[in-house]
């Protein structure tokens, strides 16, 4: 379960997020969106640990992030649009690594099913530098989903895939959020939005401007009735340009 | 295209400056420019106002030395390669320049022309720092002295490195494309080694040091030897010239050298794009490969074998997996072979040889504490498997669960134990050779016995504190030193080198003063049991020390969970 209540970041005079309250309960998928620049990236950071927000708090699996961060951050897993991974370690042991960090005592039996389903069996004992843009990021996957996460924040988690990469990462999402996982999916894939997000935030200029399940919000803007989930982003978002440019 | 590369270098260094005076808001970085500048007032300011006449750098005798090891330098980049990061481009500069309509000559000539502004800061700095009392020689004279030097250096660096790619694609072709500088440096240096190995045999016979080391000095200066090395002498003339008439009678040797330096590696570049050319298939890929080698990093650990590993358990303290991290990626880095190489060798020496001569034996025991002190020194110079390079993964491990105190204490580990063990070999070596010294020990029972029953202690908290002060420093000013262990190296950055050699020096004696205090006072306090009081001396001194580095941690895990990507980049 995630609770973030009043988040803001501020970077000197610069206000990335202000003032974002959410809730991602088991089983639930949410949706950030949001244009470029909006603060979603910087929302998600709050989110994993990474940066400290301003004010505000964020609590993962009832642990305060920033007060009880090593409790809530083990069940956590961040998966991030560029995979960080360890030059001089093979597939194999970046899942070992993660094992023992996390205390996975049966990481034995759930690496070899993990490579398996992320087509990185054969990989195993190679090192990062030798793997494609896509497999870096199925080992980034498998990395995030080795502990079994209570909370799966993932941005743009299908970057490199190729099309069944992406299409077996989306029936993993599904199947971890149908398992009671909490998950925050950041994507400007508004097709996997709409398909996988079982709610929506949609942020713009670091502020909330619509948030809950897509009847939700079409209530309270009635005026996006009968819209695409992108008519309903750009309309939300004041994007108008793209239409402008379209006619 | 001139333009634009000038544009380039131009605004990167302007902006990059600006950036980092920018940083100068933060407390921290303030501080620290504080003590800079203030230490830079002491040793320059203060030593002109005294007005005493400036000593030259180095005596005469040891003087002498520098073009011998200047020389020794170059062929140790002949024969075993150059950096190779010489040859080094930005992931920026591969993505932009390469496939621009550029040749790979003016590639060559942006990458020199780029190296000018690090070797004009580094020449700054090195004439600020090794400036002795009231100069004869301008201050700007002696900067464009060493950056003639630098530049000198750099090139023939970069030279060797074109040479040693030609080699590779083409084998004997390649080698031949470089025989000119090929036959003068191996001309120099055969004539050198000639010339100079009466003298060498003679001094090895004397009786003191000192002596010997004259006698090669003389050698060095005079006949064959002084002729041999005459360019690399002429080269540096520039830099060490007394006053200014000396500078203006060396410059145009140095400069002629500089340029034959310059053509030499425009005429490399034309035979590396000629090689390309002819590249089969095979070839093809190799050159694929070399050119994604220079890109920073991306394919650098192709080569590396990973069939030997480390077994780490699934369960037990999770900071141990960071630590095991790093010494994995030190042992296929090939780091991990450089720290305890010297180690394996002097123990191999110590058994094989020490027992059948007692010279062997005697100079074992005296050369093993100097290569412990430079494994202590140096190492954390070129072992960068901690902070220093993690700190460019902070966001994933900063959602590791690990508080911040864990992770830099994993990481300070991670680079100690390994050196740590490297030096334990040095002792092992050091005990077996000093019971070969015969009843007239070299180092006195008591004393050798008495250190080696320390030793694990006292190295394992030494090296923390080492590392701990290299990791506080990447972790207090991540904007101002140079993260990860690729990027740019050799004599242009040399300047910042210095800097960061300084500064752990001073830090680290700070670090000491109580430990050493309290291990006296533990020493002195045992009275006539010498051996008791050295092992309860060091020991407790090393327990002192760990205490400060328990603190010293705390308040560097409490920076590491403040820290945010941003102030990294």
């Amino acid at each position: 379960m995630i609770a973030v209540r009043q988040l803001r970041k501020h970077y000197g005079t610069f206000t990335a997020v202000n003032g974002i309250d959410f809730e991602v309960h088991p089983g639930e998928v949410l949706g950030l969106v949001g244009p470029n620049g909006a603060g979603k990236t910087t929302t998600l950071r709050c989110l994993a640990g990474i940066i400290a927000p301003s004010s505000g708090s964020v609590e993962i699996c009832g642990h305060d992030i920033q007060r009880a961060g090593v409790a809530a951050k083990r069940g956590l897993a961040f998966i991030p649009d560029e995979p960080a991974l360890f030059d001089y370690l093979t597939v194999e042991e970046h899942l070992r690594f993660i094992a023992r960090i996390y205390s996975v005592a049966d990481a034995e039996q759930r690496i070899a099913p993990l490579l398996g389903e992320l087509e990185l069996s054969e990989k195993r004992t190679t090192l990062p530098g030798e793997l494609s843009r896509g497999m870096r990021q199925k080992l980034a996957i498998a990395c995030g989903l080795l502990h079994d996460p209570n909370v799966l924040v993932l941005d743009e988690p299908l970057t490199g895939l190729d099309p069944g990469g992406m299409r077996r990462m989306r029936a993993t999402i599904a199947a971890r959020a149908a398992a009671g996982t909490s998950v925050i999916l950041s994507s400007h894939l508004l097709t996997l939005v709409e398909e996988l997000c079982t709610k929506l935030l949609v942020i713009r200029r670091g502020e909330c401007v619509a948030y809950g399940t897509l009847p939700q919000i079409v209530e309270t803007h009635p005026e996006l009735a009968g819209l695409s989930l992108e008519e309903v982003f750009l309309a939300l978002t004041g994007d108008g340009q793209s239409r402008d440019l379209s006619t | 295209m001139i333009h634009a590369f000038a544009y380039l270098i131009r605004t990167s260094t302007r902006n990059r400056l600006a950036s980092q005076a920018r940083r100068l808001r933060q407390p921290v970085y303030a501080l620290a420019a504080v003590c800079g500048l203030a230490y830079f007032w002491f040793v320059y300011f203060r030593r002109d106002a005294s007005g005493r006449a400036g000593a030259p750098v180095f005596s005469p005798e040891i003087g002498a030395f520098v073009p011998l090891l200047i020389l020794l330098y170059l062929a140790w980049a002949w024969v075993f390669g150059a950096d190779k990061t010489a040859l080094a481009f930005t992931p920026a500069e591969v993505s932009f320049l390469f496939p621009a309509p550029v040749t790979r000559r003016q590639l060559i000539w942006f990458k020199i022309a780029r190296g000018q502004v690090q070797i004009l800061l580094t020449a700054t700095l090195w004439v600020a720092l090794f400036h002795k009392g009231a100069e004869t020689l301008s201050p700007v004279l002696r900067v464009v002295g060493f950056a003639i030097v630098l530049s000198t250096l750099n090139l023939h660096r970069l030279g060797v490195a074109l040479a040693h790619s030609s080699s590779t694609e083409h084998g004997w072709r390649g080698v031949r494309r470089h025989a000119l500088p090929i036959t003068v440096l191996g001309g120099i240096a055969a004539a050198t080694a000639w010339g100079l190995w009466p003298a060498v045999a003679a001094a090895w016979a004397m009786p003191e040091v000192r002596g010997g080391v004259r006698l090669v000095s003389l050698a060095l200066q005079t006949g064959p030897v002084s002729m041999a090395l005459w360019p690399i002498r002429a080269t540096i003339s520039v830099a060490f010239a007394a006053n200014a008439a000396e500078w203006v009678q060396a410059l145009p040797a140095a400069l002629a050298i500089l340029v034959a330096n310059l053509v030499w590696v425009a005429r490399a570049d034309h035979a590396f794009e000629e090689s390309a050319a002819e590249a089969s298939a095979i070839q093809a890929r190799k050159l694929a490969a070399m050119r994604a080698r220079r890109s920073g990093g991306v394919t650098h650990a192709v080569n590396v074998k990973t069939n030997r590993t480390i077994p780490l358990a699934p369960r037990g303290s999770p900071w141990v997996a960071i630590v095991w991290k790093n010494v994995m990626s030190l042992m296929r880095s090939g780091g991990l072979w450089t720290l305890l190489w010297p180690g394996v060798i002097t123990v191999s020496v110590a058994i094989g040889f020490s027992e059948r001569s007692e010279v062997t034996a005697k100079m074992l025991v005296a050369f093993v504490p100097f290569l412990a002190v430079m494994l202590a020194f140096f190492a954390p110079m070129f072992t960068r498997n901690d902070l220093r390079t993690d700190l460019l993964h902070l966001p994933m491990l900063k959602t590791l669960p690990l508080s911040g105190r864990q992770i830099v204490l994993a990481q300070i580990l991670g680079g100690a134990l390994p050196v740590a063990l490297g030096q334990a070999l040095l002792v092992v070596a050091a005990v077996i050779a000093n019971g070969n010294t015969g009843t007239d020990k070299a180092v006195a029972l008591w004393l050798m016995s008495g250190f080696a029953v320390a030793s694990p202690v006292v190295l394992v908290a030494l090296n923390a504190a080492n590392f701990a002060i290299h990791n506080g420093i990447a972790l207090l000013f991540p904007a101002w030193i140079r993260l990860g262990s690729g990027g740019p190296g050799g004599v242009e950055t040399m300047g910042l080198g210095i800097l960061t050699f300084l500064a752990v020096a001073v830090a680290l004696l700070l670090l000491l003063i109580v430990p050493a205090a309290v291990g006296a006072g533990a020493y002195f306090g045992m009275g006539a049991h010498q051996a008791a009081g050295l092992v309860a001396g060091l020991v407790l001194g090393s327990v002192v020390l760990s205490g400060e580095l328990w603190l010293l941690t705390t308040a560097l895990g409490r920076a590491f969970e403040r820290v945010e990507p941003t102030q990294v980049a």
